[in-house]
């Protein structure tokens, strides 16, 4: 059994009389990724703070390592890597400078800092850019220094908080192609973010918080398979009417029939063989109808099933 | 580790052209303007005594003793200008036409016994004119008076009229330097309360609740309190080279004396620096909103530089009559008067306490900023 | 109408810089401008001294030396037995003179050895140190001699005393022909409100154009449909009402404290000011074009703004700076409207509106348009480069 590298029992967080974070527990296993979802407000970033002792909570444990994770456990700090959701570099320091200037917090021998330092630039794809100021970055780039500043003294537990926000397709590639070369190095990765399909990608695992509490806590495919009763059938009918839709209504299992354009969109609650008994009602009735698929929940509609769909703050 | 800090630092100070332009250029433009401003006046202060342009006008026809007074008036006297420079009209029109016209400033008429001033306005400038006919009336008095009563003492007495005997003493205190150079320190105080606005912006750098930077920083194994020691001493460093910048500006280039040797007002201006670096921590580990470091930094500068008068040359003296505690707590008063002591009285006690207090300031600020910043352990975000 | 109640409203974001000018304006400017005020004079007035006596030696001739001063001068309390303090101020003008009797003072005079008797602090050789050095000389030379020619001390007091009371009838005539040549308080007043205003203009006029021309505020203004002359000349009359507001509050606040030394030149001195403006406003706009950060705004409208005002007479009277500064002043609007207000302190009402005065507002004009072109200039380079 892998060993457990973070540990968060019955955390408590108040500001004032609001709970940000209630009775929450954690554990991330080393060698994992740990998805940490849930929609803004629910605590996660308070969790993390707390989890980093950047905040003082109210109850509850905090184990990084098998040590009690306090503001002056240095040894639990070195080991620890973060990439802030806000890109956190110094704007009068070029890209070497900062990449050195944070790693040197961590790392003290001249020589293998230097090394560090370079791998971390290779990594990130920021090599021929190292003498650029942040400021003539581009957003890509700006995120792709923030990681090197959070990864090059090589933690063994890294935390990266919505780190491809605002991120072009090709780079978010290469920061998530990068996160998987870490984790199959050794590195544990606590991984926050609000895009679904990379967490789908990328996390072996899945905890969703929503007002402060451990909701749902799984693989994807998991969390998946308790919606996997739900299904949707698309079918183009170019003649439908009230009726079609009233008989349609009457399938069992069927809870909802919705129009789309030319399209039916017919939502099942549970069941066996949907799709059979929908087809035979419109061949019954000579319906002439055209493409016709089903659809399986997304890790995203698990996460408005569970979070439900009212706006947050 | 607090050798490379304390590099990265600096480094970070120096490329920042907001506290470049403040810290550095400011205060040279600032001695550039005071020295095109008070130049003239720190050379020739206009206070200064000048010899007042008189006319004359004798309607007697014949050599009086007020005329050979006024002539005497006109030598130069140990080292001082001389009281008069006499001009002689024929008529009092002319002498009118003359005043009228700035050629001189007044004018004496001689008619019979009757010696008469006219003055364009009053002032120094009259009262003296007055004074002079006075005083030429008063001897002759006294000389009357004593042939009246004690005519056996008349000789004595005429002798000891025209020996004109020094009864004032004036009190010498060696070094003498314009109260306008007063300017020069203020500006050198402010300069280096401006030192405080770089602390703020060390500390938000490396604290977490104020930037994502200092999250980075405090989620890091090194010490926050020897990383801000680093922040510190590249403060320190930054301020006390733009305050010998612009002292060398001051003295060396600009020329004027600032009434001590460079090496020791260097080492004050030193000092002043880590007195503006220090409260600058403070400010820091009182404050938590990022708009307020700041405006704090800015306004604290401003108000002790007013007070220590980079305004208004008098202010300082002005409190120190009457309510000198304000001096002694004021950080710019303080550097100021210390600069103007050693400058005008050297080494006094005086001189020592400002440096002691200035010390115990820079002590006392570091002292608390500890407990504050070694009390926040976590932070509110 | 948007655009303009969005202008005004950002202005909110420099009340506080308002409010400190504004202050340092009334405090300053006020107490600067009752200090110079000089007003015709018909009768001779003694310039009366302040001095702090310290008398250790509490003599009878010491008490009466005191007693001269006191009915002659202003004799105020040393606050201090420290030579040094008194030296400081007399130095920094708390008092002018600070006259220390010794201990044996009477003594001594009485011995027939007046040499150095007293001792006095001055700051230099200056006119008041001169005047009274001199008539407390002539005061102490009277008593010497009385008391060397066989009076008593009562009696070389007595006699001294009276002579000094009948020599107060001689008294110079002042013959005041020139009628305008002093300054009143409105000018003193409107000269520094050079700098103040200038400062105000520059910061708040600046910070509200940078607003406007954040790119991605102006971006979203372009895309709203809005004519380009509709926001441009929203932007513009913004501005300019912001100007013509806190111009016309300077004047109204000055007019206000000025009550007690109202002349009928108000008029003259607001059109000097609005004139300067237009250059304020010109200068906050060329700022605003180099740069827009409100930090780099603020140093360089300070830079600007407070040489000028040393160089240009506002803070030190031009008389007292070298030509060759004067020369260069002239480079300088703050130059033009000092000398524009100093040319209406010094002429009658009637002759004010003249080619003189009307060519020292053009000059002022052309400086306003000079810093608009520069600044027009430097944002097309700008747009140009993409800097």
């Amino acid at each position: 059994m892998s060993q457990c590298v973070v540990e968060i029992e019955n955390l408590v967080k108040r500001y004032g009389d609001k709970v940000a974070v209630d009775h929450f527990s954690l554990n991330v296993n080393e060698g994992e990724i740990l998805g940490l979802l849930g929609p803004n407000g629910s605590g996660k970033t308070t969790t993390i703070n707390c989890l980093l002792s950047l905040l003082q909570y109210d109850k509850g444990t905090v184990t990084i390592f098998d040590k009690e994770m306090k503001p002056e456990a240095y040894d639990i700090k070195s080991q620890i890597g973060v990439v802030m959701q806000n890109v956190a570099v110094i704007d009068t320091l070029n890209v070497y400078e900062n990449v050195d200037f944070f790693c040197g917090l961590y790392i003290r021998d001249k020589a293998t800092r230097k090394q560090y330092v370079e791998e971390a630039l290779e990594f990130t794809g920021l090599t021929e850019y190292k003498k650029y100021k942040p400021k003539k970055l581009s957003g890509g780039l700006l995120r792709r220094l923030n990681i090197a500043c959070g990864i090059a003294h090589k933690p063994k537990l890294i935390i990266f908080d919505e780190p491809t926000v605002a991120v072009d397709p090709q780079s978010r590639n290469a920061i998530l192609e990068g996160i998987k070369k870490m984790n199959k190095d050794g590195a544990t990765i606590i991984y926050t973010s609000h895009y679904m399909e990379e967490v789908e990608e990328l996390c072996s695992r899945v905890v969703i918080m929503d007002h402060g509490k451990n909701i749902a806590n799984g693989t994807t495919s998991e969390l998946k398979s308790s919606l996997m009763n739900r299904e949707t059938i698309r079918v183009n009918l170019p003649n439908k009417n009230d009726e079609v839709i009233k008989g349609l209504k009457e399938i069992n299992h069927v809870y909802k029939v919705k129009e789309d354009g030319d399209d039916l969109v017919i939502k099942c609650d549970g069941g066996d063989h949907n799709l059979v008994h929908v087809l035979s009602y419109l061949t019954d009735n000579n319906i002439p109808f055209g493409h016709v698929s089903t659809e399986l929940p997304t890790l995203n509609d698990v996460f408005l099933e569970i979070t439900g769909k009212e706006l947050r703050d | 580790m607090f050798g490379r800090i304390f590099v990265y630092k600096f480094k970070e100070i120096i490329r920042n052209r907001y506290m470049v332009g403040w810290n550095f250029l400011f205060p040279i433009v600032l001695a550039t303007v005071f020295y095109m401003g008070f130049g003239n006046l720190i050379k020739d202060d206009p206070d200064n005594f000048h010899t007042i342009e008189a006319g004359y006008v004798n309607t007697n026809q014949e050599e009086s003793n007020f005329e050979k007074v006024l002539e005497e008036l006109e030598e130069e006297t140990d080292g001082n200008v001389a009281i008069l420079s006499l001009k002689k009209y024929d008529s009092r029109q002319a002498a009118m036409d003359a005043m009228n016209s700035d050629e001189v400033f007044g004018f004496y008429v001689e008619d019979g016994d009757e010696i008469e001033t006219i003055v364009p306005k009053n002032g120094y400038h009259a009262t003296i004119m007055n004074q002079i006919v006075r005083e030429y009336d008063n001897k002759k008095n006294v000389v009357e008076t004593i042939a009246k009563d004690h005519p056996e003492k008349i000789q004595a007495a005429m002798d000891m009229v025209t020996d004109n005997i020094t009864i004032m003493k004036e009190h010498d205190f060696g070094n003498n330097t314009s109260p306008y150079v007063q300017y020069f320190f203020a500006l050198i105080a402010m300069s280096s309360l401006f030192s405080s606005w770089i602390s703020t912006a060390i500390l938000e750098g490396i604290c977490a609740n104020m930037t994502e930077r200092g999250k980075r920083f405090e989620c890091s194994p090194t010490s926050k309190l020897m990383t801000i020691l680093a922040g510190i001493c590249a403060a320190m460093v930054m301020q006390s080279v733009s305050n010998a910048v612009v002292v060398i500006y001051v003295q060396e280039i600009l020329k004027i004396s600032l009434g001590a040797p460079l090496w020791n007002i260097i080492l004050i201006t030193t000092l002043g620096s880590a007195v503006g670096v220090s409260s600058g921590v403070l400010i820091g580990s009182l404050i938590k909103n990022e708009k307020l470091l700041i405006v704090v930094p800015l306004c604290f500068t401003m108000t002790c530089s007013f007070f220590s008068g980079l305004m208004w040359h008098q202010i300082r003296q002005y409190i120190e009559s009457r309510v000198p505690i304000f001096n002694r707590i004021n950080p710019a008063s303080l550097l100021v008067d210390c600069l103007y002591t050693r400058a005008t009285y050297g080494k006094t006690s005086m001189y020592y306490q400002d440096i002691i207090t200035m010390s115990c300031m820079v002590i006392g600020c570091l002292i608390i900023s500890a407990f504050l910043l070694r009390r926040r352990k976590y932070v509110s975000l | 109408m948007s655009v303009f109640n969005a202008i005004i409203k950002s202005l909110k974001a420099n009340i506080t810089t308002i409010i400190v000018y504004l202050a340092i304006f009334t405090v300053f400017g006020n107490m600067q401008a009752k200090a110079t005020v000089s007003t015709q004079e018909t009768t001779f007035e003694e310039a009366i001294i302040r001095v702090a006596v310290t008398d250790n030696d509490k003599s009878q001739l010491s008490k009466a030396v005191v007693d001269y001063l006191a009915e002659t001068q202003e004799v105020v309390d040393p606050k201090t037995d420290d030579p040094q303090v008194m030296n400081d101020n007399v130095r920094f003008l708390i008092y002018d003179y600070a006259l220390i009797i010794p201990e044996g003072f009477e003594e001594q005079i009485k011995s027939g050895n007046a040499e150095d008797a007293l001792t006095y602090i001055v700051p230099g050789t200056t006119m008041s140190q001169y005047l009274l050095t001199q008539k407390l000389n002539d005061y102490m030379q009277d008593i010497v001699i009385y008391l060397n020619s066989g009076y008593s001390e009562e009696e070389a007091i007595d006699l001294t005393h009276e002579q000094m009371v009948e020599l107060s009838k001689t008294q110079a005539t002042v013959i005041d022909e020139q009628e305008e040549n002093h300054r009143s308080f409105f000018t003193g007043m409107f000269t520094f409100n050079g700098y103040t205003m200038m400062m105000l203009l520059c910061i708040c006029g600046a910070c509200t154009l940078t607003f406007m021309k954040d790119r991605d505020v102006s971006n979203r203004i372009s895309v709203s449909g809005m004519h380009f002359f509709t926001r441009n000349l929203a932007t513009i009359a913004a501005v300019f009402f912001i100007g013509f507001v806190i111009t016309t509050v300077v004047i109204i606040v000055i007019q206000l404290m000025g009550m007690e030394y109202a002349n009928d030149k108000l008029l003259y001195y607001a059109i000097d000011t609005y004139t300067l403006m237009f250059v304020g406003l010109g200068m906050a706009y060329f700022i605003c074009s180099l740069t827009a950060n409100e930090n780099l705004i603020n140093m360089v409208a300070n830079m600007f703004v407070l040489s000028m005002s040393f160089l240009c007479g506002v803070f030190v009277d031009t008389q007292y700076l070298s030509d060759s500064i004067v020369k260069a002043a002239h480079f300088m609007p703050l130059y033009w409207y000092t000398t524009a207000i100093k040319f209406i302190n010094d002429t009658p009402i009637n002759n004010i509106w003249s080619r003189q005065f009307g060519t020292y507002l053009m000059i002022e004009i052309l400086f306003a348009a000079a810093f608009f072109m520069a600044g027009m200039i430097i944002s097309r380079k700008k747009e140009q480069y993409a800097i």
